[in-house]
């Protein structure tokens, strides 16, 4: 069940806060556990299973790492536990792709397919398995202690806020407010302003702009122009920005309803002046996990030029992998590492040099190109969106069976804009805004305003939700 | 401080609470909505339809059908669309335009006007062969045929299209009714037109032929075709049929039944700001003694309903069976109802009793051939 679902919106959050509040405090953690595996449940029924199977044994194994003394053992358990995890990912998330990548082969070579049925997916397992990985590590590495009962690690991974799409953290960040966490009213009001923020960028900006995003990327040849290519891809970067955003807020938010502080995982990405400062601000929380878990253990920086710019390709070559079993998202990896590369040789220095607003613009523009990689379902489909974009030959071509204006209403322009001005205003025009308020209000006033925005928000989030499933004709053809 | 927050909390799930209560009881009456959806039944749960996600897909959409307030939280969006964007809701699987002068249209007529959904010669010229073919047949066992092409918003009134949905470069290219009509020539098919009888009517200052508020032909546009109607199949049958004659005309502010189709499925909280001025005849049968009421078969989609109503208050048939998209048979008078097998339809009692038999087809949906009725009609009355 998605947080926008209202399922979730009127069944399971309410009553789970419900409850959460009533239950006794030693059994709260235990319910929070109940309740995201009946969460996950719903959304994946096998996954679930496969969590709960695969918590037993990253529990026992991380026990063992924690208590065994001789490094050797430690190494051998650290591997084998992330092994099984990684396994786990392997078959469940690109068996399909490679498989199908190998039939395509062995089709080319007119030789027999390997017999195969298609794997169900099970949701957020990308993001669960990074999460276990980092507790088998931390433990090995003495940075976190292992978890005090399965119930406490069992929670950690399981916890349905940040189940599907994160934030990813690492144990000992939260450990604490795992085994005992209670909502406060404070916590409980920043945590719904903080869920219908996200409510809203998601509902009334992400979701409006992937009408146009989706409309756009479907046309033929006829229509697709360079002007519609354009718009398509810079409405995608901000569908995408504002749908990643806005689940971050609604499971930052409601973790603060139970008393969780949940890790930050943007900052205004798109107001980056380069690729490394974009990677600090975009996916805050995946950037730091290759950092910790891949590219120091790989080496990092430490071991000469070379092996520096080898550990990073492998980084982001990962890093594509782990969006999507698809070239398209290896791709889009090995794009941001090969400017990720060009900082670090020389890029860096010349930006120094370059206005600010010169250096954002180039770093969107880059952004965007590697954006219709990640949006196309194929290499070649990318290669040919890429190919209208940049065809200015054509660029005064009007398209034959469609008008923008049929894709792109009124309330879309609106809302691009909206997104764009949320996207690029300046940092310093915020702490701005918020000193004058903070200065000319009363708290009072200011805690008020919050909650009328936020009541508004919900309300117009939850009716575009509502009509978003009202799709009628004049009449029926019987 | 803490009381704001408080309230917050309070109002918020006194909100939530409101809205179960609702789904559950309705103890309000609930805004209805305009339009045909398709209803989602709560789903019986399996295990196999859990596991692959079945039950929780279907479950989550009777929710979100079945939620209360539903009407009034559809309608709220709507209408802040409309107000703020001044624009309908895109989620209609055939979108609402909002044109100039309150006039609205439906995409796949702009889609028409603008020659993006043209149909190809070759089936129009098959169809042109099969009309002809189903008029010979008949006519051996003498039975009139007459095929009538109704109208398109877009061709009547088009300068009312907003000029940002117009494909400019397009508008030199023939359109669908511009292929069929000399076709039909040609091979001899009886037809009335009516995108050239509005036409001419427009061109005469005859307002209203077309509603703002509605997709189909006014009813005012529908009772001056149904003259011509008359007019033809007097010709056809040889003989004085029931005529339809005016004492005058209503104005109003109130349309009725099609004239605000569009306007009510826009489901905006407001549906009134959208109507305009409407005409409507006060009609009575000119039946001079001898007049003759046909046996008609007519076979046609939504713009019929129209047609039929002037014809059904003035008596002008003795029966008039209206194969709705050929699929369900509305048995005038009395407008009963009638599921249509196709399979077996008995031409002899169904169709060769009649005095004519006369197909629709809108300029929209000329790639349709008469809803599979020609080719059914052909085999069933050749065997």
């Amino acid at each position: 069940m998605g947080f926008t679902s209202i399922i979730f919106l009127f069944y399971f959050l309410p009553l789970v806060i419900l409850f959460h509040a009533a239950a006794p405090k030693k059994i709260r953690s235990l319910f929070f556990l109940a309740s995201s595996y009946l969460f996950y449940l719903w959304g994946s029924p096998t996954g679930a299973v496969i969590l709960f199977a695969s918590s037993i044994v990253d529990y026992l194994l991380a026990g063992s790492i924690g208590r065994t003394r001789r490094p050797g053992t430690k190494k051998l358990l650290l591997g084998l536990s992330v092994s099984i995890n990684i396994i786990i990912l392997i078959y469940f998330k690109y068996a399909n792709f490679f498989i199908g990548e190998i039939n395509g082969v062995l089709n080319l070579l007119n030789m027999a397919a390997i017999p195969w049925k298609d794997v169900i997916f099970p949701l957020g397992i990308s993001f669960i398995t990074f999460h276990k990985i980092s507790y088998l590590t931390d433990i090995y590495y003495g940075t976190a202690k292992p978890a005090e009962s399965f119930t406490a690690y069992a929670l950690y991974l399981a916890m349905f806020p940040k189940l599907l799409q994160g934030p990813i953290m690492r144990y000992n960040t939260i450990s604490g407010e795992i085994v005992s966490h209670a909502g406060t009213l404070d916590s409980m009001f920043q945590g719904c302003i903080r869920f219908c923020v996200g409510l809203a960028k998601k509902v009334l900006i992400a979701d409006a702009l992937g009408h146009v995003v989706d409309a756009i990327f479907r046309l033929d040849s006829s229509s697709l122009t360079v002007g519609l290519s354009w718009i398509g891809v810079v409405f995608y970067s901000f569908q995408i920005y504002f749908d990643f955003t806005g689940y971050t807020d609604m499971a930052i938010g409601i973790g603060r309803m139970f008393g969780f502080t949940f890790t930050e995982n943007f900052n205004r990405p798109y107001i980056s002046q380069t690729f490394t400062e974009y990677w600090r601000r975009w996916h805050i929380t995946l950037g730091n996990w290759f950092r910790e878990y891949l590219y120091i253990p790989l080496g990092g920086n430490r071991a000469g030029r070379f092996n520096t710019y080898r550990n990073l390709w492998i980084v982001f070559i990962v890093t594509g992998l782990w969006h999507g079993a698809n070239w398209t998202f290896i791709i889009w990896g090995l794009f941001h590492g090969l400017f990720i590369f060009l900082d670090r040789i020389f890029w860096l220095k010349i930006t120094k040099r370059i206005p600010v607003a010169l250096n954002i613009a180039l770093t969107y523009f880059l952004l965007l190109v590697g954006w219709v990689f990640f949006r196309s379902d194929t290499i070649g489909g990318a290669l040919y969106y890429l190919g209208r974009m940049f065809d200015f030959t054509k660029i005064n071509n009007m398209p034959t069976t469609i008008m923008p204006a049929s894709i792109i209403g009124n309330r879309e322009i609106f809302v691009v804009v909206l997104a764009a001005i949320l996207s690029f205003f300046p940092d310093s025009w915020f702490v701005q805004i918020k000193d004058a308020a903070a200065v000319r209000m009363s708290e009072g006033l200011i805690t008020g305003l919050k909650a009328v925005s936020a009541a508004v928000l919900f309300v117009l989030s939850l009716v575009s939700i509502i009509n978003s499933s009202f799709n009628p004709f004049i009449y029926f053809r019987f | 401080m803490m009381k704001i927050k408080k309230a917050f909390i309070l109002i918020s799930n006194a909100f939530i609470a409101l809205v179960l209560l609702q789904t559950c009881l309705k103890p309000i009456p609930d805004m209805i909505l305009s339009g045909a959806e398709k209803k989602v039944r709560m789903p019986y749960f399996t295990l196999s339809d859990w596991i692959n996600r079945e039950f929780q897909n279907r479950m989550e959409q009777w929710l979100k059908q079945n939620l209360g307030f539903r009407g009034f939280f559809v309608k709220t969006d709507n209408q802040i669309n409309y107000t703020l964007f001044n624009e309908f809701s895109r989620n209609h699987p055939r979108k609402l335009i909002l044109g100039k002068n309150k006039y609205l249209y439906e995409e796949p007529y702009i889609d028409l006007y603008n020659r993006i959904s043209v149909a190809g010669l070759n089936s129009m010229e098959e169809t042109a062969a099969s009309l002809k073919s189903l008029q010979d047949v008949l006519k051996k066992h003498k039975v009139e045929f007459l095929l009538i092409i109704t109208p398109s918003k877009t061709s009547i009134y088009p300068e009312y299209i907003p000029e940002k949905v117009i494909i400019r470069k397009n508008l030199s290219k023939k359109d669908s009714y511009q292929i069929f009509i000399p076709l039909l020539k040609r091979y001899g098919v009886n037809f009335l037109d009516g995108r050239k009888l509005f036409l001419a009517l427009k061109k005469q200052s005859v307002p209203n032929l077309f509603p703002t508020s509605g997709s189909h032909w006014s009813l005012y546009g529908s009772y001056l075709f149904d003259t011509s109607l008359i007019e033809q199949m007097e010709r056809l049958l040889g003989k004085r049929l029931v005529r339809i004659a005016s004492r005058g005309i209503v104005r109003s502010r109130e349309p009725i039944d099609l004239d605000k189709d569009i306007a009510r499925l826009g489901n905006i909280l407001f549906t009134r700001s959208l109507f305009t001025e409407y005409l409507y005849p006060d009609t009575y049968p000119d039946a001079p003694s001898g007049a003759y009421r046909p046996n008609i078969l007519l076979v046609g989609s939504s713009f019929c309903w129209n047609i039929i109503h002037y014809l059904d208050i003035n008596r002008v048939f003795s029966r008039l069976d209206f194969y709705y998209y050929f699929n369900t048979d509305y048995v005038y008078p009395g407008k009963k109802r009638n599921r249509i097998d196709k399979d077996r339809v008995d031409w002899n009692r169904d169709v060769l009793t009649r005095d004519i038999v006369i197909i629709e087809v809108n300029e929209v949906a000329m790639d349709e051939n008469g809803y599979q009725f020609i080719e059914t009609a052909l085999r069933g009355l050749e065997r």
